[in-house]
């Protein structure tokens, strides 16, 4: 199975060569989507034997992983491994993506980060509550709706093409799951949390919200 | 009092005429949008220059005051302003993104090309 790493970007210009250096060392293919980044992060990229897509205009994540998944699932790739720029997830749990989708019983499959891995507790209750919410509407639980690092097959992608552009991917991903009752499974992930200004905020919430609303009726 | 508020918005209708000939001048307002923006803001003109004229319209609609009249055609009228300009942006936003997608693909499409052609 060719399977592929794609990790969305902006303004990752510390944080980003590490993680690069060490997907690269473990021998995965990967694709950065430099999302319109305006300090160095394109220039570094560069630097490394990965594929560089470039926005030249920041477009918000769901464009960036939409693009890279675009593009991987046209050159070959049969699965594509999500995961952040920043450091966030541990490249040592890529192995465990690899795994499930190499039996290929799965269509998607969720990282999800628990308390016990230093998930701040105001972002635990916030995304506990999300997740209930999601599972009474539309018969579905995920323990952690947000978490970034995830894997989809090519197959899946043709059903889950998600429209959200900003943070509101993760949870249409979710939500396009249970409505076309794709395969799924959680795997618990590592997270370590350097920036407490990027990632979702109040405000990304509630516009989540307000999709959710659409997605209930429209998909 | 009434003669202050008249004023005021009989200058307010004029600048925005001054303002809709301007934008049609720099091509930002095709003609057809440009002779709407100047029917609306002159029948505010008419209204507030003669409001006596309307006092028995506002009486068919039930509404005892004429600027309640107006007031309740402003909000109309921009609620409808607002519900385009938000179908208009959502629209250029989805174009934007769609272009810039597709130019991010083309170009990373290129650039893997070349290095194999190297």
């Amino acid at each position: 199975m060719n399977i592929v790493v794609l990790i969305p970007v902006y303004n990752e210009e510390l944080r980003l060569p590490p993680v690069l250096h060490e997907v690269c060392s473990a021998g995965y293919s990967v694709i950065v989507v430099d999302d319109g980044s305006t300090d160095r992060t394109h220039q570094i990229v560069s630097r490394f034997k990965v594929t560089l897509l470039h926005h030249s205009v920041n477009l918000g994540k769901g464009a960036a992983l939409k693009s890279g998944c675009d593009y991987a699932f046209a050159n070959g790739a049969d699965a594509v491994v999500m995961m952040d720029g920043d450091g966030q997830h541990l490249v040592s749990d890529l192995d465990k993506f690899v795994k499930v989708l190499n039996s290929q019983k799965y269509d998607i499959i969720f990282g999800s980060r628990n308390m016990e891995y230093g998930v701040p507790l105001v972002r635990f209750l916030g995304n506990k509550f999300a997740s209930v919410v999601i599972g009474l509407m539309f018969s579905i639980y995920i323990s952690d709706l947000l978490c970034g690092y995830r894997a989809i097959t090519k197959a899946s992608y043709k059903q889950l093409r998600w429209k959200s552009s900003g943070y509101g991917v993760e949870t249409e991903m979710v939500v396009r799951t249970a409505k076309k009752h794709l395969r799924m499974k959680e795997i618990p992930v590592q997270t370590v949390y350097y920036d407490a200004v990027k990632g979702v905020t109040i405000l990304d919430a509630l516009n989540i919200l307000v999709d959710v609303m659409m997605w209930k009726v429209k998909l | 009092m009434i003669i202050v508020l008249q004023f005021t918005g009989f200058a307010f209708s004029l600048t925005m005429i001054y303002f809709a000939l301007l934008h049609y001048r720099r091509h930002s307002l095709y003609a057809l949008e440009f002779i709407a923006w100047v029917i609306m803001w002159a029948g505010f003109l008419v209204i507030i220059s003669f409001p006596d004229m309307f006092r028995s319209f506002s009486s068919t609609f039930l509404v005892t005051r004429l600027f309640d009249v107006l007031v309740i055609s402003g909000i109309g009228i921009f609620s409808i302003m607002a519900s385009m300009s938000y179908i208009r942006s959502r629209n250029t936003e989805k174009r934007v993104e769609e272009l810039v997608r597709a130019l991010s693909i083309r170009n990373a499409k290129k650039h893997q090309k070349r290095k194999k052609e190297k």
